[in-house]
């Protein structure tokens, strides 16, 4: 007696448990099959066409629309994922404690060299694993339950959460490419087949299938050294490989932890961890831009030799003149400087020369500035990828300048006056200047092709370019970056902001005669560039050489 | 179930009827499986939760087997030899719906008060009761009762129209019926008796290019109630009706025209409603666009669809889903919690319950020599079918929302003893006068 009130104690366990609910599910299912297949009139029963009704053909009509229904519907509840804005809206307002959009594999992040940069997390359902933490949290972005996507998990979302179905025209283009043995298309079928294979288990159980991954051009532990070599002070780094416009490393500091987030804090910091400086920082370039001014003079023939005295330059009557900042560290000390004389163009940008470069820019003439500006991709937002709604650089600014403005055209050949440019884009000129003057599109997609945005110099006036910035780093202001065996060439730069504290600049390719890394650091309020700002960069590309991305042997026997 | 009963005394050479009835008491039995396996599965759930429990927990399964007793049994004894199939498939749908709707908190003592709730096995002795009543042809009486059908249809309307209440987009009569459900009979009725009596002209009545002037006055016929229920915004109750009157001709004159004339019938009037209209513009846009306004006219539909999303293919299991989070689950969107709890597989065997169901209701039209009774059960067989897949399509978002209930499983007393009165019609008509009248039971 016991014995049967105990089992009927156990009952609600047993039945409860997985091999319960099956056998409940596997009854109820199998009975409402078996009864309809018996319903089914197979057999013609006699008599039935002689009726006097004329129009027949309604019952299979309304099987087929019922079948036409069922089969909208599987696409929404057995292949819904391949709808990237449903997947979205569930995520967003499904309030269910349990969510299928969550138990869908989402695609990982993954850099240039296979490692995860965002992975999702196998033990907890919808939890997003970032390993850079904080190194990457500004372009790689977050997901986050309350605060939803940013980044390029916002970007790439549609590939991230969902399989997209390939195009209608794609798909009619497959069969004759495939006859032609076309490469494209035989990979495009592949990917079909993927897609297929994973279309066809996620019909089973949602969770076993995913997302597709998404390879980055990034490179993540550079990416790591380069946030913690900024330490939290306030700028940015980007480096890129300069032929093909591949991000290698794009850091904003200060950061914040991507996987712990505390928006209400991290919006009233007043350092301003949430904003991307590296992409959306502007700042003046100060000398490091002068690189681009002596570009567009040696590609105009001009390659003057003057004198720069201590009083310095005067674009016009009534205009203040732009000194060398010798001038005013001589002053300081309460000394007059001398000055220097008989200044060719490498010697004014090894020693960075106000003065002269302030002269040079008012020699060339405003419409060859607006001519080089306009090369460097100035005053135009830069997107990273091709996919709308990329991230994207802020437009650097360049004023158009006018005839009869000498004075603005002065100050701006000295990256002063209205300029102001983003860290990416003062990367791009080092890119261009190692890239034997070509202007590759910035890019972070591994799978886009190389996009070439122009000429900014002639291949001539970018190698005598970086043999002037590799002479800037033997005996100019960057001798910190002089690591032997990297063959480092660069530019610093000292940008005085709108408020108190100069801006420090460092522009930096290496190896100076085939460069493989164009980088460019800015540290807000960072004093002399040559102080704080080239260390990082020099820190930077030794990294890179320990990593393996940087040759280290091509130039490895510098003077 | 119902082993007591002895088999009837056999009049050769057609089976006995407890021999012909067979099939459905196989179905039934499979379908106390089925709405027991349900049952349990909430029971445990419950169990397991360490909830009490009452005995209105097993309200489902009961009103189920009481239901498939009475119609089993009075079948037998009255000797009715109408179509085995439906009666046994409408109860495990119903049952079906019982269950799904235990998750709303269906069945509790409040419960019991509402009238709604009586609507089930009031619903299932009506349906006996006209099937026996009006079978072997009795019911070809029933065609005089034409115009007072449309009559009743348009002051029914008419009524509704102006003494009864609106409830989301809808007119309502007292304690919130929704009485126009038997306008689809009342108008079934009249169309089957309007065309039986022009039986002869009906296969040279062509519709195109001019319209014979049998559907002149049959168009003089319709307008009223079509008219009136688009003035009341029941597209979905338009929808069905006019699907009706299309089937309903093909049925009797066989001819294309009448497809064709449908066709541009229903693309006319659909621009008229989606196009024109402010309120038919923004249904248009919420269907083809829902993630537009996905917080606001897209939600509902969302919300139906996250659930399917979340069934996957074989279902959260009965008792796991989460109702709550869709719109109006107990009437309209009832489909969608039977997508979550039961996944795709389980729609699938639903909807090809009522597949069967239609099918088999077509068959027993085109087997009636009498053309009264033939469109009779073909005109309802469409009403349901339509209502199914206006429902379903709806639910789905293969067609835009219309707020039609889901025949049998929806919430809903007006809809559900409409559904059985129909069944039972449809079940009258497939009892032939011709079959051999077996001897009474003992």
């Amino acid at each position: 007696m016991s014995k049967v009130s105990d089992r009927i104690a156990d009952l609600p366990a047993l039945l409860s448990g997985p091999s319960g609910t099956v056998v409940l599910r596997a009854v109820l299912l199998g009975s409402l099959a078996a009864c309809v297949l018996l319903g089914i009139p197979w057999r013609r029963r006699a008599g039935s066409a002689a009726g006097v009704l004329a129009g027949g053909g309604l019952g299979p009509a309304a099987a087929v629309a019922i079948l036409l229904i069922l089969g909208y519907q599987a696409t929404w509840q057995l292949t819904g994922f391949a709808r990237p804005r449903f997947m979205h809206f569930m995520r967003t307002y499904d309030r269910r404690p349990w969510r299928a959009a969550d138990g869908f594999r989402r695609g990982s992040l993954v850099d240039g060299r296979g490692l995860r940069l965002a992975v999702d997390d196998r033990g907890v359902p919808g939890r997003r694993c970032y390993p850079l933490g904080e190194a990457g949290a500004h372009i790689l972005g977050y997901r986050h339950g309350r605060y939803g996507l940013s980044g390029l998990e916002h970007t790439l979302d549609p590939v991230l959460s969902g399989v997209l179905p390939l195009s209608s025209r794609d798909l009619g283009s497959l069969p004759q490419g495939l006859l032609r043995q076309d490469e494209t298309a035989k990979a495009a079928w592949e990917e079909t087949l993927v897609r297929l294979r994973r279309f066809s288990r996620s019909a089973l159980d949602h969770g076993d299938a995913g997302g597709a991954d998404v390879h980055l051009t990034l490179d993540g532990r550079l990416q790591k050294v380069a946030q913690s070599l900024l330490a939290g002070r306030p700028g940015a780094c980007v480096a890129l490989r300069p032929r093909d416009g591949a991000i290698l490393v794009l850091v904003s500091s200060p950061s914040f932890d991507p996987e712990d987030l505390d928006m209400e804090s991290l919006r009233l910091r007043p350092d301003a961890p949430l904003f991307n400086r590296a992409l959306r920082g502007l700042y003046p370039p100060g000398s490091a831009f002068k690189v681009l001014v002596a570009a567009a003079a040696l590609d105009a023939g001009l390659e003057p030799v003057w004198d720069c005295p201590a009083e310095g330059f005067r674009p016009g009557p009534g205009q203040p003149p732009i000194c060398d900042h010798e001038s005013y560290e001589y002053a300081r000390r309460g000394r007059v400087w001398p000055g220097r004389q008989g200044v060719d163009i490498e010697a004014a940008l090894t020693h960075s020369s106000n003065a002269y470069f302030a002269r040079l820019g008012v020699a060339l003439g405003h419409q060859a500035f607006n001519r080089v500006t306009a090369a460097a991709l100035f005053n135009q937002s830069l997107p990273l990828a091709e996919a709308p709604g990329s991230p994207a650089a802020a437009a650097s600014q360049a004023p158009r300048i006018l005839e009869g403005e000498a004075g603005e055209l002065a100050q701006c050949s000295i990256g002063q006056g209205r300029m102001l440019a983003t860290p990416l884009q003062m990367a791009l000129i080092a890119a261009a200047v190692g890239a034997d003057g070509l202007l590759w599109q910035p890019r972070l997609l591994s799978a886009e092709p190389p996009r070439c945005a122009g000429r900014v110099m002639s291949p001539a006036t970018a190698r005598r370019l970086r043999g002037a910035m590799r002479r800037v780093v033997r005996e100019g202001t960057a001798r910190r970056a002089d690591v032997p065996g990297l063959e480092v060439a660069g530019k610093t730069g000292t940008a005085q902001g709108a408020v108190a504290g100069d801006h420090a600049w460092f522009i930096a390719l290496a190896p100076a005669a085939a460069p493989e890394v164009a980088l460019a650091v800015v540290i807000e309020h960072g004093g002399y560039g040559s102080r704080s700002a080239v260390p990082v960069g020099a820190d930077l590309l030794g990294a890179a050489r320990t990593l393996g991305i940087l040759g280290g042997t091509a130039g490895g026997e510098g003077p | 179930m119902n082993g007591e009963r002895k088999p009837l005394p056999r009049p050769a050479p057609t089976p006995s009827v407890w021999r012909f009835r067979g099939v459905e008491r196989l179905l039934l039995f499979l379908g106390v499986l089925a709405i027991g396996a349900a049952n349990g599965a909430i029971l445990v759930g419950s169990m397991a939760a360490g909830e009490e429990i009452s005995w209105h927990a097993v309200l489902p399964l009961g009103l189920f087997l009481a239901s498939a007793l009475w119609v089993h049994g009075a079948l037998l004894a009255a000797g009715s030899r109408c179509d085995p199939v439906l009666p046994a498939l409408a109860l495990i749908l119903t049952g079906m719906g019982l269950v799904l709707r235990t998750r709303f908190g269906g069945w509790d003592h409040a419960s019991l008060t509402r009238p709604a709730t009586y609507a089930v096995p009031v619903g299932v002795l009506g349906m006996v009761v006209l099937a026996i009543v009006f079978r072997r042809g009795r019911w070809a009486g029933l065609a005089g009762w034409r115009w007072v059908c449309l009559g009743s249809a348009a002051v029914l309307l008419l009524a509704m129209r102006f003494a009864g209440h609106r409830y989301r987009g809808g007119y309502y009569g007292a304690g919130n019926t929704n009485p126009t459900e038997i306008v689809k009979v009342l108008m079934v009725f009249f169309t089957a008796g309007f065309l039986a009596r022009r039986g002869d002209a009906l296969p040279r009545a062509a519709l195109l290019p001019l319209p014979h002037r049998l559907y002149w006055g049959l168009a003089l016929c319709w307008a009223l109630p079509l008219g009136l229920l688009a003035w009341n915004r029941d597209l979905g109750m338009v929808m069905i009706l006019a699907a009706v009157l299309a089937a309903m001709l093909w049925l009797a004159t066989g001819r294309l025209s009448v497809w064709a004339g449908s066709l541009l019938g229903a693309a006319a009037a659909a621009v008229l409603a989606l196009g024109v209209t402010a309120h038919g513009q923004r249904r248009l846009a919420a269907w083809a666009d829902p993630f537009a306004d996905a917080t606001g006219t897209g939600w509902q539909a969302l919300q139906a669809l996250t659930a399917f999303y979340n069934g996957g293919l074989w279902g959260r299991g009965i008792g796991a889903g989460s109702p709550e989070s869709v719109p109006v689950a107990a009437s309209d969107f009832v489909y969608a919690v039977a997508g979550e709890e039961l996944g795709f597989a389980g729609c699938a065997a639903l909807l090809l319950l009522y597949g069967v169901m239609v099918v088999r209701g077509y068959r027993i039209a085109l087997a009636r020599r009498d053309l009264f009774g033939a469109l009779l059960a073909g005109g309802l067989t469409t009403a349901l079918a339509v209502q199914t897949l206006v429902n379903v399509g709806g639910v789905t978002k293969a067609i835009p929302m219309t707020g039609v209930t889901l025949p049998l499983i929806s919430h809903g007393g007006s809809s559900l003893l409409t559904t059985f009165l129909m069944l039972g019609l449809i079940l009258a008509v497939s009892d032939p006068p011709d079959a051999p009248a077996p001897a009474p039971p003992a």
